[in-house]
């Protein structure tokens, strides 16, 4: 092993460090154009992506090298265990990754730790082991493209896309990114044997490959339906989301005005009042809170969903939340350079209780000071005490998941469970902070499936309306408007629900779910490894109806069918074809199309009745 | 050494897709010679050293090398055979001392005499990376590699290819004075029947997968005769001919080889209207060409 490991590192070496010198090249030039510890998620993911490409393109050309038959013999054929080889490559490929990757981010870490007053705190130690994990994941990916049987070579990508869309935070994603190294190496393993493009042996290894290429096979046929059938609604100009949204729908009501949506919700009202209301309303009456965050930032995370740093111009400090410290941490604005020391809660400085999001003023209320919001409370930038003072606080736990709106003489706060009224004239009171609530406003459904708040002033009241659009169009949540009247003492009344259509037909927005349930589950059951519960609770997902469930069920045993007779042409045993029977029959096509694609076209049977030429 | 056959090929059949690439192959090569197998392009023959090696499972039958089942080989097993390739497949980035390092740990009975004597044949620089080597010094370094493992068994898949003629010489030189002195078996591959005259004990012919001769190459060479005939008008009819390999006329005399054929072919001739015949003894190669041309694959129009 170790001769083989020596032998690559020697081959190596040298593109190994040109790389890592153009990697530190790219990262140094990109640090002087933004702070990349605090960049956001979707450059973190642009980065990730350049990792796993270039692990990629190393595994796929190290064992590109070796997979000519010539070459694969040469190399195995040796008084050693393929896995003792196995080893000593991959391990090298393993160093020349911690080369090539892993050192220039600690290079970058080191010098923007000590040379700059960037922060730089305990969660970036994690980067450079994350990024020679995903440079890994994609190495192996590139090494199993090489190795495995060309029809079923390319299923180790779903574990790069798995890493795309992994919900665990912190440490938690790196244990999610070792799993999926995990099982990828093992992939490579069960490949790295002398008849390599042989169906595999043995249940373990049948598992191995198996899975991602039944999850593979999942998502491509699912893609290619859902892109397929909106690529045709687009050419017959009928798609929901391409100008063909039909009224009362979700489309619609996602597309409306404040004041149409409004009116929409006001005419399904039985209230005498409504069509007054309705009357009444104009487009800057009706105003627009959004929908509210889906995620906050947690502890220890990675990478930042949201930006974490604001500039205060005033005293030319740019100030960044610190994990570490739980405070914002300054550094000069101008210079990049000079320390500006730091903010936390009240005189005393201390600690945020949960990450501060800092958010720009709302508009009609405190214009001048930045905000912040962090779990149950708003804070206040205090400029001349150089402190957050707690503005806005939620009763019962809830966190804020929203920023102020101003509606009037109202202050209004989209809470975890609930939308909740301030007095405006009281916000303005620095001796009545943090301020309580004057009325809570229950959201009625879940608020994960909360689309969009909009909210308007009448006579009697102030008119809310909650729309039930979040969570994506095909998502299977109910969907809906609720008008509620709040009034002057803070009771609420219902003033109308009025059901929004689906834009698209239930097999379409079941695709996922009856193309294999089995593999939908197993879908979701991965992204959401290790995942934080969402502040926003769970959504109130509708079980599928009994059209998608009687296709899934069909399908299934059609599959089952359908494996039963290709088993019987397959040089397999017989407890091998029964376990195959089975696995088709609980997940369906997936595991069909695996079944096909790992075990070569049977041979036996042709060759046996194969004519032999005649000698003469 | 046991009397265990080296290789044992039973009903061993492998098929690429609709191309049978072995058919029904019973081969079995006692231990102790130097086997040749020669064929035509495609008959089989690096097939069946993927399948013999275990890189490559057979669609139907079995097979064995050294008593071992082909599938399942353990490391020790393939300790005990060398192989050497046509390409000479070994890594271009590595230096010849740190191949010829890796190699002498991997072997327990590793022969560095060999290896000198054998490398001594050409003009190898420890320090040269492999990359570097000419065709004929990578074949020199790969056959001294493969013989200072002291393999009970070295296959040879056409490893003279694109040599030199002292390349060849040397390569060949080596490779028996090795197989005396270990008393190794070889099986070799080639499409030079020079070569395969020289070092063959024993003649494997092989045609489209198919096994079609075993015997020593004089044998094989006694049973094939060329008989030249002064014929008065065509003569008889090809397809009528027992035995014919090929047949052709040069400057009117006719010229036939034939298979198994004794003194009742010149009956056969002069029943024919031969005027005179006369046998002449054949080469291995001109009889091994005769004896694969007859179903070797030919253009539709020819």
């Amino acid at each position: 092993m170790h001769d083989f490991f020596r032998a690559e590192l020697a081959r190596f070496r040298l593109p190994a460090l040109l790389v890592a010198l153009v990697h530190l090249l790219v990262l140094g030039f990109l640090s002087r154009l933004t702070d990349l510890a605090q960049a956001s998620l979707i450059i973190y993911r642009l980065i990730a992506i350049a990792y796993a490409a270039l692990g990629v393109l190393l595994g796929a050309y190290q064992m590109g090298t070796y997979r000519r038959p010539s070459t694969w013999l040469a190399l195995l054929h040796r008084p050693l265990p393929p896995w003792r080889i196995a080893g000593g490559l991959f391990g090298a490929g393993g160093v020349v990754l911690l080369v090539a990757v892993s050192l220039p981010v600690l290079g970058m870490l080191g010098w923007q730790s000590t040379m700059t007053a960037r922060l730089v705190e305990s969660r970036h130690a994690w980067f450079p082991l994350a990024a020679w994990l995903i440079a890994a994941c994609g190495y192996f990916v590139g090494a199993y493209g090489m190795l495995a049987n060309r029809r079923h070579a390319a299923s180790g990508l779903v574990f790069l896309l798995l890493l795309l869309t992994a919900r665990a935070d912190g440490a938690a994603n790196i244990v999610v990114q070792l799993l999926a190294l995990g099982w990828l190496a093992a992939m490579v393993a069960v490949s790295f044997r002398p008849d390599r493009l042989d169906g595999p042996r043995g249940p373990v290894s049948t598992v191995l490959l198996a899975l991602p290429l039944q999850m593979a096979t999942y998502v491509v046929a699912w893609m290619a339906l859902s892109l397929g059938m909106q690529m045709a609604w687009m050419a017959a100009g009928t798609s929901p989301t391409n100008g063909g949204a039909a009224d009362g729908g979700v489309v619609k009501a996602q597309q409306a005005t404040p004041r149409s949506l409004m009116s929409a919700g006001l005419q399904a009202s039985t209230l005498p009042q409504a069509k007054a209301w309705r009357d009444g309303l104009t487009e800057d009456g009706v105003i627009a809170m959004g929908m509210p965050y889906a995620d906050n930032p947690v502890r220890g995370q990675l990478s930042n969903i949201v930006p974490l740093q604001w500039a205060d111009t005033h005293t030319d400090t740019l100030w960044t939340f610190s994990h570490d410290h739980m405070r914002m941490v300054g550094r000069g604005l101008a210079d990049d350079h000079g320390a500006r020391g730091e903010l936390g809660v009240g005189l005393s400085q201390a600690p945020f209780p949960t990450i501060a999001v800092p958010h720009d003023p709302p508009a009609g209320i405190a214009s001048k000071y930045t905000i912040f919001i962090a779990g149950d409370t708003v804070y206040r930038h205090v400029a001349d005490e150089n402190a957050a003072e707690p503005w806005l606080r939620l009763p019962n736990g809830e966190t804020v998941q929203g920023a102020p709106s101003v509606e009037g003489s109202r202050v209004l706060l989209q809470g975890s469970r609930a939308l909740y009224v301030f007095d405006r004239a009281d916000a303005l009171v620095r001796a009545a902070w943090p301020q309580a609530p004057m009325a809570r406003i229950p959201v009625p459904g879940s608020v994960a499936d909360l689309g969009r708040v909009d909210v308007t002033t009448v006579d009697d009241g102030l008119l809310v309306s909650f729309a039930f659009t979040g969570g994506g169009l095909f998502y299977p949540v109910s969907r809906h408007q609720d008008l509620v009247l709040v009034d002057a003492h803070g009771g609420v009344t219902n003033v109308a629900t009025r059901t929004l259509a689906y834009d698209f037909p239930a097999w379409y927005r079941y695709a996922d779910w009856w193309l294999s349930p089995a593999m939908d589950w197993l879908d979701r059951v991965a992204k959401h490894l290790f995942e934080p519960t969402p502040p926003l609770g769970m959504s109130e997902v509708l079980p599928p109806p009994a059209g998608s469930v009687a296709l899934a069920i069909l399908l299934c045993v059609l599959a089952a069918v359908l494996a039963g007779w290709r088993v019987q042409r397959l040089d397999i045993g017989s407890r091998t074809r029964a376990a195959w029977i089975i696995a088709c029959a609980a997940i369906g096509l997936p595991a069909l199309a695996s079944l096909w694609l790992l075990y070569p076209a049977a041979e036996r049977e042709k060759a046996a009745v194969a004519l032999r030429p005649s000698i003469a | 050494m046991t009397d265990t056959p080296v290789i044992d090929t039973r009903q061993l059949v492998v098929r690429y897709s609709d191309k049978l690439a072995i058919d029904h192959l019973d081969l079995r090569l006692e231990p102790g010679s130097v086997h040749a197998i020669v064929g035509a392009n495609g008959a089989g023959k690096s097939t069946l050293f993927r399948v013999l090696l275990g890189f490559q499972k057979p669609s139907l039958g079995s097979a064995s090398i050294l008593g071992c089942d082909s599938q399942s080989l353990s490391p020790a097993d393939r300790g005990r055979i060398g192989f050497v390739n046509e390409e000479h497949t070994l890594p271009p980035w590595m230096a010849v001392r740190d191949v010829l390092h890796m190699q002498r740990r991997h072997y327990a009975r590793w022969n560095q005499a060999a290896y000198d004597e054998v490398s001594g044949h050409y003009n190898i620089v420890p320090k040269q990376k492999v990359g570097q080597l000419s065709r004929g010094e990578r074949a020199g370094l790969n056959l001294a590699l493969a013989l200072a493992q002291s393999p009970e068994l070295l296959i040879l898949d056409e490893p003279t290819l694109g040599l030199d003629v002292v390349a060849k010489r040397a390569f060949l030189e080596s490779m028996l004075y090795s197989q005396e002195r270990e008393n190794c078996t070889v099986v070799y591959c080639s499409h030079q029947m020079d070569e395969v005259e020289r070092v063959a004990d024993n003649l494997v012919i092989m045609e489209r997968g198919a096994l079609r001769h075993v015997s020593p190459p004089e044998e094989f060479c006694a049973r094939v005769a060329c008989w030249i005939a002064e014929m008065p008008f065509r003569g008889p009819d090809p397809a009528l001919i027992p035995g014919l390999l090929r047949t052709h006329r040069i400057d009117g005399l006719h010229h036939y080889l034939v298979f198994d054929q004794g003194d009742s072919f010149a009956a056969f001739l002069r029943e024919h209207g031969a005027r005179s015949i006369e046998r002449m003894p054949v080469g291995l190669d001109s009889a091994i060409n005769g004896f694969l041309s007859r179903h070797h694959a030919m253009p539709k129009a020819a």
